[in-house]
């Protein structure tokens, strides 16, 4: 019987092809943009996260107390020795960067900024973030004798400078006196991260323990982790290890972020809600209409015994037919558009300055991830059954023989 | 007759004209009240920026705006000062003289933007005195008293009344050095601004910076700043040819392009719901109008022609589509109109989005007759397409084939 049902519900649909045809589009078209636009978005955020964790926080990062609020240097990880010793022993830290930083002012001859001077090793930041993937002119390294200094993209263009060309910075050592320090820029960097391509110049390591009178010293050692859900753990033992340390997650850095993400998936599902909401009244309208017109084939039935279950479960089918079919070709057309943005990417090079303000890269790559097609499907699954609740209502009102005789609709 | 058919069918059909006007009616609210919030946020971001401290326009030395250095300064102020003087489009105007500098304080040193400032007529042209949490604001007299931004003092670690050094380089390349005391600390809520800005009176910068008669740029309100354009056009033309004016939308052309791409963005997403929108009102349309099918080969076998009917249906849609943009538009503005006086106030949303330039807790529709009238328009077109193809589906079928239609 229930077979029986299914070959109606498949007949009924093609009956009027248009009709069908209209629901299956609306889906189809609506779900594939909204696919779309959920990647993209999530790709956005995904891409200024990497860029942060890459560039500057790692999983994990380590502070001396107090630091983050007073960034001076009387309140410095030291020694820094000990510190790698006790990191060595944790398990599931794929590597660390250790990095020694200080507030200035960078001179060219002709020009003046403020700026922060980073003092890193290479070699770290290679492996720590592969680094050298953010050098667009010039070379990664430090030069002869560490004489050079690696510069970020949007403080190289303010200030004018090229590959070779001589800045000074004078900063503050670690005795309150003022010091200046001469270097050649030997490479350019755009990390993507603002706050570091506007603001920032590396140099080595030993040069800026040099600049600031200090030995074995960092204000920041930042952490990747080989496992990212192990984060967690491996902060909590951390912090029992490095109690007079500040050892914080990117998350808790960067609170922005995850906010981003958050009102990103809350966009999402209200944009979800409101387009399936008037889906629900498309396919109500093509429902409605449907159990209108066959309202005598369905008394006939009702009349001649077969149960109420068999008519309703007919018309749920049709309905989730229509559902189906539309979220398939939807699902298929996004994936596709999905596919194309996250490895073509979208170029929204005309709008760099204004994307790069913000962190974002000018050519975007959207995100795909298992969960949209499934959010897609219940969302479909959802606004089909809504709209046959009321055609159902008034089937289960009729009375057959009424109907047969002309007497009832 | 074909009014008042239209008119019938309308008021027989109560389900699908209801659903049609409701649809057609929210979504040119939600249509105008979407863009008047995108566009108030962005107007929010771009009048901050502009007024806070960039103002409307610069008069600047060609090539300052790639290369700020000391090698593009504008050398004689007086003479850029007296055509800005006789120029009645001009509201007002005043001279910057911008550096950075090294500002220490008893513990930290910090690199720094120090700009010399005409500190009466800045009242008008920014909002730096507006701005003041402590202390007291510039005046034309000072001499060492220098206005920090409340994060640049606290970077410092100083108060109204600490002593500040500065190092810097005068425009000879000398090294410049003073000793200022804070006389007032500022805090306009653009976090980048307040934490790397501090001002002094020009006139006494101009003998530490050797910078007298000397200006970076000029900064100037016109009286018309809403057709800017055309101003500093004609502003330009009154300027020798080293010299240009340039308006704020060049000046911030970054965040100019990320509003542009903000809202590239946001009318994407709004089409989706447009696309369902656009599809129901399709679907209840042609089931409509297929339910009627043995009428309307009725009327032409009454001897009503396909365009006939074209327009009795088309009427229909007109009149649903007319009543809802009346009433979504007025409804619709009016939100946009109310919350443009009264802004919604989002708590907390500018500590929280501070480095992305947000100042304020306060996001103000903006009520524009041009932006809603192409919004309501947009819905409006939206009605009309999406009856064409049922129309012209029953306009293929003839009257026999009409009136057998099951």
């Amino acid at each position: 019987m229930y077979k029986i049902a299914q070959h109606l519900a498949w007949l009924s649909l093609w009956r009027r092809k248009t009709r069908s045809l209209m629901v299956i589009m609306m889906i189809a078209l609506s779900l594939s943009g909204l696919l779309g636009l959920q990647g993209l978005y999530d790709g956005m955020i995904t891409h200024l996260i990497n860029t942060t964790i890459r560039s500057d926080s790692g999983e994990i990062s380590l502070y001396a107390k107090e630091y983050r609020l007073n960034k001076s240097l009387d309140h410095i990880l030291n020694p820094v020795s000990h510190i790698e010793e006790k990191l060595l022993r944790v398990k599931g830290i794929k590597s660390y960067s250790i990095r020694l930083q200080q507030e200035g002012l960078i001179a060219t001859a002709h020009k003046s900024l403020g700026a922060t001077l980073k003092g890193i090793s290479l070699e770290s930041e290679q492996t720590f973030g592969q680094f050298d993937t953010f050098t667009t002119k010039g070379t990664y390294s430090f030069g002869e004798k560490n004489k050079g200094a690696l510069i970020g993209s949007a403080l190289a263009k303010k200030l004018n400078l090229e590959i070779g060309s001589r800045v000074i910075f004078t900063a503050q050592d670690v005795n309150n006196e003022i010091n200046s320090i001469s270097f050649r820029i030997s490479g350019i960097l755009k990390t993507g991260n603002p706050a570091l391509d506007e603001n920032s110049v590396f140099v080595s390591m030993e040069k800026m323990s040099q600049f600031l009178n200090l030995k074995d010293s960092a204000t920041q050692i930042a952490l990747r982790v080989e496992d990212t859900e192990q984060t967690e753990k491996i902060q909590k033992e951390l912090r029992k290890s490095l109690e007079n340390m500040e050892v914080l997650r990117w998350d808790e850095l960067y609170p922005l972020l995850i906010q981003m993400r958050d009102i990103m998936e809350i966009f999402n599902l209200a944009s979800y809600a409101i387009v399936f909401i008037v889906a629900a009244l498309g396919i109500f309208g093509v429902m409605l209409v449907s159990v209108l017109e066959r309202m005598r084939e369905f008394s006939i039935m009702l009349a001649i015994g077969t149960p109420y279950k068999i008519v309703r479960d007919q018309i749920i089918l049709e309905a989730s037919l229509l559902g189906f079919i539309g979220f398939m070709a939807g699902a298929f057309l996004g994936w596709i558009s999905l596919i194309y943005m996250s490895t073509a990417g979208i170029d929204l090079r005309s709008f760099e300055a204004g994307l790069e303000m913000y962190g974002y890269s000018a050519i975007m790559y959207a995100d795909i991830h298992l969960y949209y097609f499934l959010q897609a499907f219940f969302a479909v699954f959802f606004a089909t059954l809504l709209s046959v609740i009321w055609p159902l209502r008034i089937l289960k009102k009729i009375k057959p023989i009424q109907v047969i005789q002309g007497k009832m609709l | 007759m074909l009014f008042s058919l239209a008119l019938k069918n309308i008021l027989r059909s109560k389900g699908r004209s209801i659903i049609t006007l409701l649809l057609s009616t929210l979504t040119t609210i939600l249509f105008i009240i979407y863009v008047a919030f995108m566009d108030g946020s962005h107007h929010q971001f771009i009048k901050s920026s502009v007024e806070i401290y960039t103002g409307y326009a610069h008069i600047d030395l060609k090539g300052y705006r790639d290369d700020s250095g000391y090698e593009n300064l504008i050398e004689d102020a007086d003479r850029i000062d007296k055509i800005l003087k006789n120029d009645s489009s001009i509201k007002e105007y005043a001279p910057r003289f911008e550096t950075y500098v090294l500002l220490s304080g008893d513990e930290k040193a910090v690199g720094s933007l120090l700009a010399g400032i005409v500190p009466s007529a800045e009242k008008a042209l920014s909002k730096l005195q507006d701005s003041l949490i402590k202390g007291e604001y510039l005046s034309d007299r000072d001499t060492n008293a220098i206005y920090l931004g409340s994060d640049l003092a606290k970077r410092l670690k100083v108060d109204v009344g600490s002593e500040i050094a500065m190092v810097g380089s005068s425009i000879d390349y000398s090294i410049a050095a003073d000793l200022f005391t804070v006389k007032g600390i500022f805090k306009t809520g653009l976090f980048e601004f307040d934490s790397q800005s501090a001002f002094v009176n020009k006139s006494y910068l101009d003998t530490v910076m050797m910078s007298d008669n000397i200006a970076s740029y000029f900064t100037l309100n016109f009286h018309d700043n809403d057709r800017i354009d055309k101003m500093t056009a004609t502003l330009q033309s009154s300027l020798p040819s080293e010299y240009e004016a340039v308006n704020w939308k060049t000046l911030l052309s970054a965040l100019v392009q990320a509003m542009l791409v903000d809202s590239i963005f946001g009318y994407i997403s709004i089409s989706i719901f447009f696309v369902v929108i656009f599809f129901v009102i399709m679907i209840f349309s042609y089931v409509n109008i297929y339910t009627r099918a043995r009428e309307i080969g009725l009327l032409r076998a009454l001897g009503l022609t396909s365009k006939n009917i074209f327009g009795m249906l088309f009427t229909e849609i007109l009149l649903l589509a007319t009543v809802s943009l009346v009433v979504g538009t007025i409804i619709g503005a009016s939100i946009a109109y109310y919350y443009e006086l009264h802004p919604i106030v989002i708590s907390g949303i500018a500590e929280t989005y501070k480095e992305y330039g947000v100042v304020s807790d306060e996001v103000p529709m903006h009520f524009d007759l041009f932006t809603i009238a192409w919004n309501a328009l947009t819905i409006f077109m939206l009605n009309i397409a999406a009856i064409i193809y049922p129309i012209s589906k029953i306009n293929r079928l003839t009257a026999m084939e009409a009136m057998r239609y099951v």
